[in-house]
């Protein structure tokens, strides 16, 4: 570990801390490493040395002050271009919202401010969050650390890349169908996506109300855990938010923990590879849980349509204005997808939404009753090459979309919470994700699961394919 | 499906004020086949189950969840 390279927040954090390093040698590091990699990854939208580097003069300042620190107190991060802060450009990666500039910070980002973390700077992303693969028309997408033909996966496609190619430890990106957990598993690192109303979202870009929801991705389940508990609890600004208390710190005693896999969907054209990963990282974890077996559950293969009428009758009402008199600012496979709104009928949206509530209390009912945690992989492939995916506003984008997003959409549409984590590499070196799924507000149960079986696994962060396949070799 | 991008057109010119260029009728015409025979129909074995469920139901499962 180099000072200027800390492995964790948690260290970060404590070099800050201990007077070994200063926030803003670790900035001016995170903010070379952001400069060096973007002409290859293209992760960053906009580097904001000039407002980090003051960020982090205050921080230290604060400290040689002796005042109280909080838990990331001068800790170099980045987000994803959609959480609003006073007088600084929000973007949502597009053309549409280029000079927006905010004129409130969002609660996200006060907390993270609070806790002590600098931002260096907007990430990329899938334009206004709408596409799993990571593409934008308008800022060419952010490229995958470990191979730059293969997609970072979307719409957190910035984060994904930014903290798999070890610029900064953590990152927020935003998931509704599966935009944290994709680029999670595509980048080789680890992601949470909250319960529905865990994480305010005053201040956040929208797309779908029902499905939205605000969570980090991290170099280890641990970074991403932390800085989930900086930015959960209450917020007075947003009524959706849960009154709850952030969850508290994760356990090591597993022994109780009872494991269901998934099956039906989560098992239909699976490659081999993806299902061996699965199967090592359920051996890997069998020692330390009190059961691991099949679980038994509802149907969710209508889900796919379910939650894209959710997600798209919503993201059509909040894009009905732009879409009636600017529609040639869009991406043309956002303004294709966005279109989608206006031929379904209230009653097929309600219908989708009343649909949802009979799902989870089914799948309440059957998937949990002889499991605590779920697992299933994040996609049934490994990453794919951008080429393969790269369609567009062509017509087989609902194929790639409900594809891309098979083992991702049903926890949005059913509000449950998911860490994801890499569990293997394949052969070509390309990261294996898999989902550790629980019941709402269960996280600290399933990020405990997850720490432990990347401790098992004794993964390290991914690094580029080169050292990958040396590594292999 | 020529019906049906022509209904989309349609609904384009009402509410948008503009024409639905070929891709935006594509998705819509696509949209409404799928969503008639994927979410239209009755859920299996069930009656008019949606009759009394109000959406909102989805949320207070999670809240109660929250209790627990």
């Amino acid at each position: 570990m180099s000072e200027l390279r800390p492995t964790s927040l948690q260290q970060a954090a404590s070099l800050i801390r201990n007077g070994q390093v200063s926030s803003v040698a670790l900035t001016q590091a995170a903010i070379e490493r952001a400069k060096a990699a973007q002409p290859r990854l293209n992760a960053f939208i906009a580097i904001e040395e000039d407002a980090a580097m003051a960020a982090a003069e205050a921080a230290d300042r604060w400290q040689a002050q002796g005042r109280p620190l909080g838990p990331l107190h001068g800790v170099p991060l980045a987000h994803k271009d959609m959480y609003d802060r006073k007088g600084m450009v929000t973007a949502c990666g597009s053309k549409i919202r280029a000079a927006h500039v905010a004129t409130a910070t969002s609660t996200v980002m006060q907390r993270l401010e609070a806790a002590g973390a600098v931002s260096i700077g907007r990430l990329n992303m899938s334009e206004f969050a709408m596409g799993p693969t990571g593409h934008n028309a308008h800022h060419g997408r952010a490229r995958n650390p470990v191979d730059p033909e293969r997609i970072t996966g979307g719409s957190s496609s910035g984060s994904g890349a930014a903290v798999g190619a070890g610029v900064v430890l953590a990152a927020l990106g935003s998931d509704t169908g599966g935009s944290i957990r994709l680029p999670a598993a595509c980048c080789g690192v680890a992601g949470i996506k909250p319960t529905q109303g865990r994480v305010s979202r005053h201040g956040v870009m929208p797309l779908s109300f029902s499905q939205d929801c605000v969570g980090p991705l991290g170099a280890h389940v641990e970074d991403a855990y932390r800085l989930l508990q900086v930015v959960s609890g209450a917020d007075p600004h947003d009524p959706t938010c849960e009154r709850l208390s952030p969850p508290g710190d994760l356990v090591d005693d597993l022994t109780a923990i009872r494991i269901g896999r998934l099956g039906g969907l989560f098992e239909t054209d699976v490659e081999t590879v993806v299902a061996d990963g699965l199967a090592s990282a359920l051996e890997a974890l069998e020692p330390h849980v009190a059961s691991i077996g099949g679980a038994r559950h509802s149907d969710l293969s209508a889900v796919a349509e379910l939650a894209n009428v959710v997600a798209m009758a919503e993201a059509g009402a909040v894009h009905f204005d732009w879409m009636r008199e600017r529609p040639e600012d869009y991406g043309p496979q956002i303004r294709m997808r966005l279109s989608q709104s206006l031929a379904m009928p209230a009653p097929i949206y309600i219908r989708a939404l009343q649909t949802r509530s009979l799902m989870l209390a089914e799948f309440l009912e059957t998937a949990f009753a002889a499991a605590d945690v779920l697992v299933s992989p994040v996609m049934p492939f490994v990453p794919p090459r951008s080429a393969d995916v790269d369609i567009g506003a062509s017509p087989q984008m609902n194929r790639v979309v409900s594809a891309m997003t098979a083992f991702t959409r049903p926890f949005s549409y059913l509000g449950l919470p998911v860490v994801t984590l890499p569990v293997a590499i394949s052969l070509e070196g390309l990261p294996i994700g898999i989902q550790i799924i629980g019941r709402p507000w269960r996280e600290q149960q399933i990020a405990s699961v997850a720490r432990r079986l990347e401790r098992e696994l004794s993964l390290k962060p991914f690094m580029p394919r080169d050292a990958l396949l040396a590594r292999l070799a | 499906m020529a019906e049906l991008k022509e209904i989309a057109d349609t609904l384009a010119r009402l509410y948008w004020a503009r024409p639905a260029n070929e891709a935006e009728m594509v998705a819509m015409a696509g949209e409404m086949e799928r969503d008639s025979t994927a979410i239209a129909p009755p859920r299996e074995g069930e009656g008019n189950v949606f009759f009394a469920l109000e959406p909102s139901t989805f949320f207070a499962l999670l809240s109660k969840e929250a209790e627990t």
